[in-house]
């Protein structure tokens, strides 16, 4: 047996020692048995911020003027329903505060009517506050 | 080194194997402890596979003829660069390739799994490594890259000439990562099924490396290709080969899949369709494997006859059958969030999509399958070429480019049709004006108009995207507009990666039109002095250098070419001839610009000096292989984590800001 086996047989034993140290490890720290099913994990807050995804891109949408304001309404609707579903849980599984809940719920159903503006120039619905019309480009600074 | 190399695979097994049963058993046992132990086993197995994996590296730079695999794949005389491209360029190597990258990969995968699937991750740790299982298993029993020959030879057999490419550094291990790839969002789907979570809980994941996956093939593809065009000396780039369906089918039902995908996460539908796809797509990657590994279809591609072949088609009908059987159990379970509220949608968008890519995988599945079908019922067997797949791909991936124009353009939910009307009018316009001007230039084939008229289409669509958004962060925050356009990408990467992608796959479509409809080829037989005319170029034989190599005779062409009485470049085309292998390897000599390819390939080296040379002018082929970094770009642009999300969920305070009550909604 030449001295390049012998090192390749040790390096393997070295390996099958150590994995089998690792594999083990868990079993030594003690832990103790799972609940029936594994806790469950916290999803609201990844629920909301992919609802809050979707709004954002329905508002860029809408920005562009490749929407009419009633589908836009009408989105966000649907969307501020199954936001305020996942905070209505949130706030029934004890995660929530009440007041910030309620808050939020206020805020987002306000949101589009304070915010939407027609444009003078092509009637597009856009956000109010924006500097130029995304669908025709009219200055929408306010007009003395 | 073949000892440590052996030795680390069946530990890499034993850890494998373990690491499956643990993972389902400390699952069903409610054992913490265990199912810690089984993930941990599973990141040792891949630390062995990487030890097995170092070893045979290490035998193929010392040259350790020992073992049969160092020896039938490499020489003294090959260089240590082409130790990456021996490595898999057989059978037992590249198996052993494909579980060391699964390791790897589900390493990756369960270790960044998001938290809302904790889970159900030992059943998908469960799915991994029972797949890591069975091929570390064939690699151990059967084809074990470690064996021994009975003496030492002095020399070995050599690399393939085939394979001492540049693109065979990325074309095959690139396609067998996509391949094994697709088995992480698999795993994902499989362990949410069995977990019994029904939801949505394993999109992002599932995304993520669905899309790996898919770059990973669409890459391995386009280099692929970009090696038959460069080396096998025929000018086309796709030969419907069996072996190129098999990796191509699966990159169809995968780009379904991450289109499918994005819907469930945005809109919780297509529960059900998204899993369907993802078996579809597991299914036929597991099909790809198998036709490449005793197959009973030749190919240039395929490992060639080994008794694998059984053993990965039982596989496949285990890896088809089981998974199909979890998800009618599950069934019940899998409802959609939501309906779908209208035809004019990107949802339904994306579900056409689906349908297409799906009708042009099970095409191609037919006429792969048709030869042996064929055999069994009529004695006869009647092999499926080109102009099957034309005529009947052809018209689908139109219309899936068609879709392409229209789907990012198209609202969620609902459309209003006179807003669509509005969006799709400025890209429209630029289509049929393309189609017009190309008219006027002297295009009259009609399938070649309709495809460049719709990737003008496409690409109008994409850039007033662009041109819309840029100016709009413009005028509202006076951002200059480089700025501008790169913080618009920057804030909806997937929305705008996306774009990056679709604008390669417009790329790679003038590729396949300007070479499929436009192309021009001339066989002739020149003498050194002789010279020959093909399109617009004069073509001048000068004469042909013999250099005797180590391993090869080396007969190099050189020609002038000429345009319009001018001298644009001297090229050189080289045919080698390898004794050893009784094969012989060409380079074409290629004179590359965006407008087209002019394509020199010596096809023979005659007695008397003369060459047969295969000369060819493909248009708008450069645009094909430029497709590839831009496609990769734009994945990763897709993939590129965004800033983590503040809690708050109000997406901007400026829109939101408290304020009076309105008067009137």
């Amino acid at each position: 047996m030449d001295a390049e086996t012998v090192i390749s047989i040790f390096v393997g034993a070295v390996l099958a020692a150590f994995s089998f140290a690792v594999v083990g490890y868990a079993f030594l720290r003690g832990r103790q048995p799972l609940p029936a099913e594994f806790s469950p994990p916290e999803t609201d807050d990844q629920a909301l911020a992919d609802i809050f995804d979707s709004i954002t891109t329905l508002d860029l949408e809408f920005q562009l003027g490749r929407m009419p304001e009633a589908d836009f309404q009408a989105q966000f609707q649907a969307y501020r329903v199954q936001a305020a579903t996942v905070l209505r849980d949130q706030l029934e599984a004890g995660r929530g505060d009440p007041a910030w809940v309620l808050e939020q719920e206020i805020l987002l159903a306000r949101g589009v009517a304070e915010n939407a503006v027609v444009c003078p120039d092509c009637s597009a619905a856009i956000l109010k506050g924006t500097a130029a019309c995304p669908n025709c480009g009219a200055d929408m600074a306010p007009r003395s | 080194m073949a000892e440590l190399g052996a030795i680390s695979l069946w530990i890499a097994l034993a850890l494998a194997a373990y690491s499956t049963i643990g993972s389902v058993a400390g699952k069903l046992r409610l054992s913490p402890a265990l199912v810690e132990s089984a993930q941990t086993a599973m990141y040792a197995a891949g630390l062995a596979l990487l030890v097995a994996t170092l070893s045979l590296v290490v035998a193929f730079i010392s040259h350790d003829f020992e073992i049969a695999y160092v020896a039938g794949h490499s020489d003294l005389a090959m260089p240590n660069r082409f130790t990456w491209v021996a490595f898999y360029a057989g059978n037992e190597g590249s198996l052993l390739y494909i579980a060391t990258i699964l390791s790897i990969m589900s390493a990756i995968a369960i270790w960044r799994s998001p938290e809302k699937f904790k889970d159900a991750l030992p059943y998908t740790t469960a799915v991994l490594m029972l797949t890591l299982t069975f091929f570390v298993a064939v690699m151990a029993v059967m084809a074990n890259p470690f064996d021994k020959l009975p003496f030492v030879p002095l020399d070995g057999e050599g690399i393939n000439p085939l394979l001492t490419h540049f693109g065979m550094f990325f074309h095959p291990p690139a396609l067998m990562a996509g391949l094994i790839g697709i088995t992480v969002p698999f795993a994902f789907a499989i362990g949410s099924l069995l977990a019994g979570k029904t939801g949505d809980e394993w999109v992002d994941a599932g995304r993520v490396w669905g899309m790996v996956s898919w770059v990973l093939l669409a890459g391995g593809l386009l280099l692929g290709s970009w090696w038959a065009y460069t080396i096998l000396g025929w000018g086309g780039f796709w030969f419907w080969d069996p072996v190129e369906n098999a990796a191509f089918m699966p990159w169809l039902g995968i780009t379904a899949f991450i289109h499918s995908i994005m819907v469930q996460k945005r809109r919780g539908m297509f529960r059900m369709w998204n899993i369907v796809l993802i078996n579809v797509a597991f299914g036929l990657a597991l099909y790809g494997m198998f036709m490449n590994r005793g197959g009973s279809v030749p190919s240039v591609h395929s490992f060639g006859a080994s008794q694998l072949g059984w053993v990965f088609l039982l596989f496949l009908a285990i890896g088809v059958v089981v998974p199909f059987a979890i998800f009618i159990w599950r069934y019940p379970l899998l409802k959609s969030a939501q309906n779908l509220d209208s035809m004019l949608s990107r949802e339904a968008a994306f579900l056409v999509n689906n349908m297409l890519l799906l009708a042009i995988a099970f095409v191609t599945l037919w006429g792969t399958v048709y030869p042996l079908i064929s055999r069994l019922t009529n004695d006869e067997e009647i092999t499926i070429a080109r102009p099957f797949y034309d005529q009947v791909n052809g018209p689908l991936m139109l219309g899936l480019i068609f879709l392409m124009g229209i789907g990012p353009l198209i609202p969620w939910r609902k459309a209003g049709v006179a807003a669509l009307r509005k969006t799709l009018l400025p890209p429209a316009v630029a289509g049929l004006a393309t189609v017009a001007i190309l008219a006027i230039l002297g295009v009259h084939k009609e399938y070649a108009l309709l495809a460049f008229g719709l990737a003008s289409f496409v690409t109008g669509g994409i850039l007033m995207e662009w041109y819309r958004g840029t100016r709009s962060r413009h005028r509202s925050s006076g951002e200059n507009y480089a700025t501008a356009f790169l913080r618009l990408i920057a804030a909806n990467r997937p929305r705008y990666g996306g774009y990056i992608v679709h604008l390669s796959v417009v790329m790679v479509t003038l590729g396949i039109v300007g070479t499929s409809f436009f192309s021009i080829q001339k066989d002739v037989v020149l003498s050194p002095g002789e010279s020959t005319v093909v399109g617009d170029y004069e073509l001048v034989f000068l004469g042909t250098l013999e250099t005797p190599k180590s391993n090869r005779t080396e007969f190099v062409s050189t020609v002038q070419v000429f345009r319009d009485g001018d001298l644009l470049d001297t090229i050189h085309t080289k045919r080698a001839f390898y004794p050893s292998f009784n094969m012989a390897s060409t380079n074409a000599a290629i004179r590359s610009t965006p407008v087209e390819d002019l394509y020199i390939v010596p096809s023979e080296n005659l007695p008397d000096g003369s060459v047969g040379f295969r000369i060819l002018v493909n248009p708008l082929i450069w645009w094909m292989w430029v497709a590839g970094p831009v496609m990769v770009l734009g994945t990763v642009i897709a993939l590129w984590p965004q800033k983590m999300r503040a809690p708050a969920p109000v997406p901007t305070p400026r829109r939101f800001a408290p304020g009076p009550r309105p008067s009137a909604a």
